[in-house]
C-alpha cells in the first residue's frame, strides 16, 4: 500500500514537471495576441489585447497564477475558441481514445500471435514474416504510411472513409497508422522473450515431464512472457498519444491531437497545456497502473 | 545481421560518393522539366515539383539524413550513459531525480515537445539535435542504470572497492566494459529511430534549412503530390524505409551476438 | 328563386374550387421553393468560433456568415457596396453616416432586427472586452445610436468615408440573445438573420446548418449544409473524388489534373485578394537598406516562370504595385518588373554587391499559402543564379508567423496579404510602426493619411496611384504574384460563383 502510495505521489510529481516544462517553452515562445488581430492592426491595438489576456506581465507571476487556478481545476480559456481548454481538449479526447485502443488492440493481437510461432516454429516461414511485419511497422515513416493507405483503402478501394470520425470505419486506417510503429516493437520483444522463456529450466522440466507442448506454451511460457511486454504496452501509451498528432492530421481525424497541433500553430498556450497534462496524466495513470499490477502478477517482483 | 550490415554500409558509402555518382546537381531546378516520371531521359528516378532530379536529391540526402541520426545517437548515448551509470552506481537522490526526469520525459508527448522547442528556438541543426537527444537519452538511462545497480552488489565489484578502487576506476574498469554490448546494441536500433524522427519533424515542418536535401524533407515535400506524383514522396519514403530495415536488422543482429537477454 | 339558388350554389361551387385550387397551387408553389438536398463542403480548417463577430479566418466566415448575415454586401464586380440588412447610407456631415435600415427582418429565435440592434452591434465592436478584429477597421468609429425605428447614426472621430466598405464585415447578432446566452452561449448555439440556421456542430470536424424557412432575401435552395474540416488540401481532393463532400476549396494547382479527369466535378477557380510578396526588410541596417538592392531583386526573379510552371496558370504577376485590379486605388498603368537577371546582376554590382558578394537570409512558411515552401525555393534558386547566397528557412505557420511579427525575421520573408479590397487597407500593412510593416516612409504615410479621410473617390483614386508609385520605386517588397481561389465542385451543385475574397455565397445554389 505504501508503495502504491508513494508511486501516486511520483506520479502527480511527474505531471508537474511536465506542465512546467511546456509552460516555460511555450511562453519562451512570444505571445499570440497579434495573431488573433487582423493584419492592419497598430502597434498600440495589439498592446492593448496584450494588457487584456494580462501577457504584459512577468513569465513568474503568469505561471503563479496559472497555478493557482489550476489548483482550482480552472487550466484557462483559450484564447481562439475563447472556451475553457480543459473542455476542449476532454470533447476530442474519446476520438484519440478510440484509434489509440484500436492501435492497442492490434498491437496485442498481432504480437501475441506471432510470438507463439515464433517460440514453437522458430526459423519457419510464418515466424519469417511476424519477424518481417514487426520491422516494418518499426521502420516506415509514419505520416508516408498514413497516406498510402488512405490512396490504396479509401481512394482507390473504397472501403473506408478518407476523412473524418463518425463509426468504426473511421478508425481503421488511422488506428493502423498509429499502432504500426509500437505493433513493431512490441512484436520483437514477445518474440524475444518467448525465445527466452523457452529455453528456461522450468520449462525444460515442463516439457520432460511430458506435458503437451501447446499447454506448455500456452500455461507456461506465454504469462512468463508477457511480463516484459506489459511495461512496453505501458511505454508505448505515451507514444501512441503523442503519435496522434501526426496521424490524426493525416486523417483529418477531428481527435485531441490535431486540436494541439493547432493550438501551436495559433499559439493557444492553454489548450497546448490541457493537452499536455491530459496526456500526462493518462501515461503516467497507465505506467503506473502497470507496475503494480506487474507486481501483483509476479510477486518475485519486490520494491524497495 | 549480415544483410542489415550490408545495407548500412551501403548507404554510409552512398553518402561518402553522392557527388561521384549523382548525375545532376541536387539543387539544380528546371520549373519546366518539373515533375517528370521515374524513366525520364536523364533523370532515371524523374524529377520533383521544382524539376529537380530525384536520384542525385536521394544520394545527397543520405548525407545529412545518416549525419544528423549518427550525431544524435553518439550524443544520446554520451548523455545517456553517464547519466545511467550515475544513477545506478550512487543511487539515493541522484537517481531519484533522474528517474523522475526519465519518467517525465517519457510522459511528455515526445512530437509536442520536439514543436515546442522548436517554436521557441527556431529550427536547425542544433536545435534538431537537442530535440532528438531529449527522446533518446532516456533509453540508454534506464537500462543502464538497472545493469549497473545489479552489478553493484556483484563480488568483483564489490572486491574493486574493497581494495580502495576510487569510484570512478571501478565505473571505467569493472563496470563500462560489461555495459558495452548494451550500447551498441541500442544505438543500432536508435540509429533508425532517429532517421525516422527527423523525417516526421521535416514533415510536421520543423526540419532542416529548406535548401539541405534530407530524405525527411523530401518525402514531406512530396505529401501532396502522392496521388499525382508518387515518386516525390515514396522514394526518400523507401530510402529512410531501407536504411531503418538495415539498422534494425544488424541491431537485432549484434543484440543476438552478444546480449541476447538485452530489451529496451 | 331557383336561379338564385342555383346561382349561389355555383358561386359557392366557384369559390370552393377557386380555393382549393389555390390552396394547391399554393402547396405546389411551396413545394417549388422549398429548400432540397444536401450539401457537403470541406475546407481547410474548423471554425474556432461559431460567433462571426468573434473571427477574421474566412474559412471560419464562410460558416458563421449563413447564419449571421452582414449589414451591406461588396460586389468586386463593380466595385459597388450593396444593401443587404442596410438598404441606403449617406454622409449627413462629414463625420456622420446615416444608415437606413431593412424593415421587417427577424433573427430565428423571433427577436426583431431594429436600428436599436444594428447600434448594439457597433457598438458591441466597439468594446475592446468583446475582442471583436472588426474593432481595428472600426478604430475612427465614435459610437452609434439608434435616430429611428430603422434609422441609425454612426459618428467618426474623423471623416471615415470607407464606413460602408467595413460595415460589409459587420455581421448582425441579436441584441437580447447575446445579452442572456451570453457570449459562450452563443458560440455553443449562435443564432442569426441568415439564409441558414445552425444546427449542430461537431467539435474540430463539422458543422450541420438547414434552411432558414423565413429568411427575408433569396429563400435558400439547399436543405442541409454541412461544412467539414479537412486539413489537408490532397485529402480534401481526395473526399471530392470519392463523393463524400460535393464541395473543396483551396486546391492546389498540383491537383488538379487527378480532379479534371473525374467525369462529376469541375473546377471553378478565381483569382483571390490574396497578393503574395517576400517582404525587404527596410527598417534594420543591412544590403536591403539600398533601394537598388530591392530593385535588382524584383528583376532577378521570374514571377511569370512561377505562375505558368510552378502554378499552372492559377496566379497573375503582381504590375510593379502591392495592389490587383480587385483593389481600389490599383494604378492600371504601372506594369510588373521584367525578369532580367542580366540588368539585376549589373544593379547589384554598382550597389556594391560585384559576383557573390550579397548574403541574405530568407524566411518562408509552409502549408499557409499555395506551394508556398516550393515557391520559396523557386526564388532561392532564382536568386542564387545571380550569385546571390541566400539560405532559406521553412517554418511551420506558428512558428513563422509569431517570430514574423516578433520583427525575428528577414531581411527576406515570403508572405502574402489579403485584405479588404481598397489600397486604404493592403497599402496601410506597410504604414510605419504598424504590427506587420518592416518599413516606414513618411511621405507614403501622409498620403495615405490624407487618402483615408478623403470623401471624393477621384481625389482618393489620385492619391492611392501617388502612394502606389512610392511602393513601385522604392520597392519593399518582391511582387510576386495573385493567387486564385481555386475550388473543385461536383456537377451535381448548380449556381454556385468563387469569390475573390474566398468567401462562400450560397445565394441560388442549389443541389440536384
Amino acid at each position: 500500500m505504501a508503495f502504491v502510495l508513494r508511486r501516486l505521489v511520483q506520479a502527480l510529481l511527474t505531471v508537474f514537471l511536465t506542465l512546467t516544462v511546456v509552460f516555460i517553452l511555450a511562453h519562451l515562445s512570444g505571445n499570440p495576441v497579434a495573431l488573433y488581430l487582423p493584419v492592419t492592426a497598430s502597434t498600440e491595438q495589439v498592446h492593448a489585447m496584450e494588457h487584456l489576456l494580462g501577457f504584459d506581465r512577468p513569465i513568474y507571476v503568469q505561471y503563479a497564477a496559472y497555478l493557482w487556478s489550476a489548483a482550482h481545476g480552472d487550466l484557462g480559456t483559450s484564447f481562439s475558441q475563447n472556451l475553457p481548454a480543459l473542455q476542449l481538449v476532454l470533447e476530442r479526447l474519446p476520438n484519440t481514445l478510440y484509434i489509440t485502443l484500436f492501435a492497442l488492440v492490434m498491437m496485442i493481437a498481432v504480437a501475441i500471435p506471432f510470438g507463439i510461432v515464433a517460440a514453437t516454429r522458430s526459423g519457419s516461414a510464418a515466424d519469417f514474416l511476424g519477424s518481417g511485419v514487426a520491422v516494418f511497422g518499426q521502420s516506415v515513416p509514419v505520416f508516408w504510411l498514413g497516406l498510402v493507405l488512405v490512396l490504396v483503402f479509401a481512394v482507390r478501394l473504397r472501403w473506408f472513409p478518407t476523412f473524418g470520425s463518425g463509426g468504426l470505419s473511421h478508425i481503421v486506417l488511422p488506428g493502423v497508422t498509429l499502432g504500426a510503429y509500437s505493433m513493431g516493437v512490441v512484436t520483437r520483444l514477445v518474440r524475444s522473450s518467448m525465445l527466452e522463456v523457452f529455453q528456461a529450466d522450468f520449462l525444460r522440466t515442463a516439457r520432460a515431464k511430458g506435458l503437451p507442448h501447446l499447454r506448455v506454451t500456452l500455461k507456461h511460457a506465454l504469462p512468463n512472457a508477457i511480463l516484459p511486454a506489459l511495461t512496453m504496452i505501458g511505454l508505448q501509451v505515451a507514444y501512441l498519444l503523442g503519435g496522434a498528432v501526426v496521424t490524426e492530421q493525416v486523417f483529418a481525424y477531428p481527435g485531441m491531437g490535431q486540436l494541439a497541433l493547432q493550438a501551436i500553430n495559433s499559439r493557444d498556450f492553454n489548450v497546448v497545456q490541457a493537452f499536455v497534462i491530459v496526456v500526462a496524466a493518462i501515461t503516467v495513470l497507465v505506467n503506473t497502473t502497470t507496475d503494480i499490477t506487474y507486481g501483483w502478477i509476479d510477486p518475485r517482483v519486490t520494491y524497495e | 545481421m549480415l544483410v542489415g550490415g550490408a545495407i548500412v554500409l551501403l548507404v554510409v558509402l552512398t553518402a561518402v560518393f553522392a557527388g561521384t555518382l549523382s548525375p545532376h546537381d541536387p539543387e539544380a531546378q528546371s520549373l519546366v522539366a518539373r515533375l517528370l516520371p521515374p524513366g525520364s531521359p536523364s533523370y532515371p528516378l524523374g524529377t520533383d515539383a521544382l524539376g529537380r532530379d530525384l536520384l542525385s536529391q536521394i544520394l545527397f540526402g543520405s548525407r545529412i539524413s545518416l549525419d544528423i541520426a549518427v550525431r544524435a545517437v553518439v550524443l544520446s548515448m554520451l548523455i545517456g550513459t553517464a547519466l545511467g551509470l550515475a544513477s545506478g552506481y550512487y543511487g539515493g537522490v541522484i537517481d531519484s531525480i533522474l528517474m523522475r526526469l526519465a519518467d517525465a520525459q517519457l510522459a511528455i508527448p515526445y512530437l509536442v515537445l520536439a514543436i515546442a522547442i522548436v517554436a521557441t528556438f527556431g529550427a536547425g541543426v542544433v536545435h534538431l539535435l537537442i530535440v532528438m537527444v531529449l527522446g533518446g537519452w532516456v533509453y540508454y538511462a534506464r537500462v543502464i542504470r538497472s545493469s549497473t545497480l545489479a552489478m553493484r552488489s556483484m563480488e568483483f565489484v564489490q572486491a574493486a572497492t574493497a581494495v580502495g578502487a576510487s569510484d570512478a576506476r571501478t565505473v571505467v574498469r569493472h563496470i563500462l566494459p560489461n555495459l558495452l554490448s548494451s550500447v551498441i546494441v541500442i544505438s543500432t536500433l536508435q540509429l533508425g529511430q532517429m532517421i525516422l524522427i527527423a523525417a516526421t519533424l521535416s514533415f510536421l515542418g520543423l526540419g532542416l534549412p529548406a535548401n539541405v536535401p534530407s530524405w525527411g524533407g523530401m518525402a514531406a515535400d512530396g505529401e501532396d503530390y502522392l496521388a499525382t506524383a508518387w515518386w516525390i514522396a515514396t522514394l526518400p519514403g523507401m530510402a529512410i524505409f531501407i536504411t531503418t530495415i538495415g539498422s534494425n536488422y544488424l541491431g537485432d543482429g549484434i543484440r543476438e551476438a552478444l546480449d541476447p537477454k538485452l530489451r529496451i | 328563386m331557383d336561379s338564385v339558388r342555383k346561382t349561389v350554389r355555383l358561386a359557392t361551387v366557384l369559390v370552393v374550387l377557386v380555393a382549393l385550387w389555390g390552396v394547391l397551387a399554393g402547396t405546389a408553389a411551396f413545394s417549388q421553393n422549398a429548400a432540397s438536398g444536401t450539401l457537403r463542403i470541406a475546407q481547410g480548417i474548423y471554425p474556432e468560433t461559431l460567433n462571426a463577430g468573434r473571427s477574421t479566418v474566412q474559412d471560419t466566415l464562410n460558416v458563421d456568415t449563413q447564419i449571421n448575415e452582414p449589414l451591406m454586401n461588396f460586389n468586386y464586380k463593380t466595385h459597388e457596396i450593396l444593401p443587404n440588412l442596410a438598404l441606403s447610407w449617406k454622409l449627413s456631415n462629414p463625420t456622420t453616416w446615416v444608415i437606413q435600415l431593412r424593415e421587417g427582418v427577424t433573427f430565428t429565435n423571433g427577436e426583431p432586427f431594429n436600428a436599436e440592434v444594428a447600434a448594439w452591434n457597433v457598438n458591441w465592436v466597439l468594446d475592446p472586452a468583446n475582442k471583436a478584429p472588426l474593432t481595428t477597421d472600426l478604430a475612427l468609429v465614435q459610437s452609434a445610436k439608434a435616430t429611428g425605428p430603422y434609422t441609425m447614426e454612426v459618428v467618426s472621430k474623423q471623416p471615415f468615408p470607407n464606413l460602408p466598405l467595413a460595415l460589409t464585415r459587420l455581421y448582425l447578432l441579436p441584441e437580447k440573445y447575446m445579452q442572456t446566452a451570453g457570449a459562450d452561449g452563443f458560440a455553443k448555439q449562435p443564432i442569426g438573420s441568415g439564409p441558414y440556421e445552425f444546427v449542430s456542430a461537431t467539435n474540430g470536424q463539422s458543422v450541420a446548418l438547414k434552411a432558414n424557412p423565413h429568411y427575408w432575401g433569396h429563400a435558400p435552395e439547399i436543405a442541409n449544409v454541412t461544412f467539414y474540416a479537412i486539413p489537408q488540401a490532397a485529402q480534401r481532393a481526395n473526399a471530392l473524388a470519392t463523393g463524400e463532400v460535393e464541395m473543396a476549396n483551396h486546391l492546389t494547382p498540383d491537383l488538379l489534373p487527378l480532379l479534371t479527369s473525374h467525369p462529376n466535378i469541375a473546377i471553378a477557380a478565381i483569382p483571390s485578394l490574396r497578393l503574395m510578396f517576400v517582404v525587404l526588410d527596410t527598417t534594420k541596417p543591412g544590403p536591403l537598406q539600398n533601394t537598388k538592392v530591392r530593385l535588382a531583386l524584383n528583376y532577378a526573379v521570374d514571377k511569370q516562370a512561377i505562375v505558368k510552371d510552378l502554378l499552372r496558370g492559377y496566379g497573375r504577376p503582381l504590375p510593379g504595385q502591392p495592389l490587383s485590379p480587385e483593389y481600389f486605388g490599383f494604378d492600371g498603368t504601372l506594369k510588373a518588373f521584367p525578369y532580367n537577371p542580366t540588368l539585376a546582376k549589373q544593379m547589384l554590382a554598382e550597389a556594391g554587391y560585384p559576383g557573390s558578394a550579397l548574403h541574405l537570409e530568407f524566411y518562408a512558411p509552409q502549408g499557409r499559402y499555395t506551394n508556398d515552401a516550393e515557391i520559396a525555393k523557386a526564388i532561392t534558386g532564382q536568386l542564387q543564379a545571380i550569385g546571390v547566397q541566400v539560405t532559406l528557412h521553412v517554418f511551420d505557420w506558428g512558428t513563422f508567423i509569431t517570430q514574423f511579427l516578433q520583427k525575428k525575421l528577414g531581411p527576406m520573408v515570403f508572405i502574402g496579404y489579403s485584405t479588404q479590397p481598397d489600397a486604404d487597407f493592403q497599402l496601410g500593412i506597410v504604414r510605419c510602426g504598424q504590427v506587420y510593416s518592416y518599413y516606414c516612409s513618411t511621405d507614403f504615410d501622409a498620403l495615405l493619411n490624407k487618402a483615408t479621410g478623403t470623401v471624393d473617390n477621384t481625389a482618393r483614386q489620385a492619391l492611392y496611384r501617388q502612394a502606389d508609385l512610392i511602393m513601385h520605386n522604392t520597392a519593399p517588397y518582391i511582387f510576386l504574384h495573385q493567387e486564385y481561389t481555386i475550388w473543385g465542385v461536383s456537377k451535381t451543385v448548380r449556381g454556385f460563383a468563387p469569390l475573390p475574397d474566398e468567401r462562400v455565397d450560397l445565394t441560388g445554389v442549389s443541389v440536384h
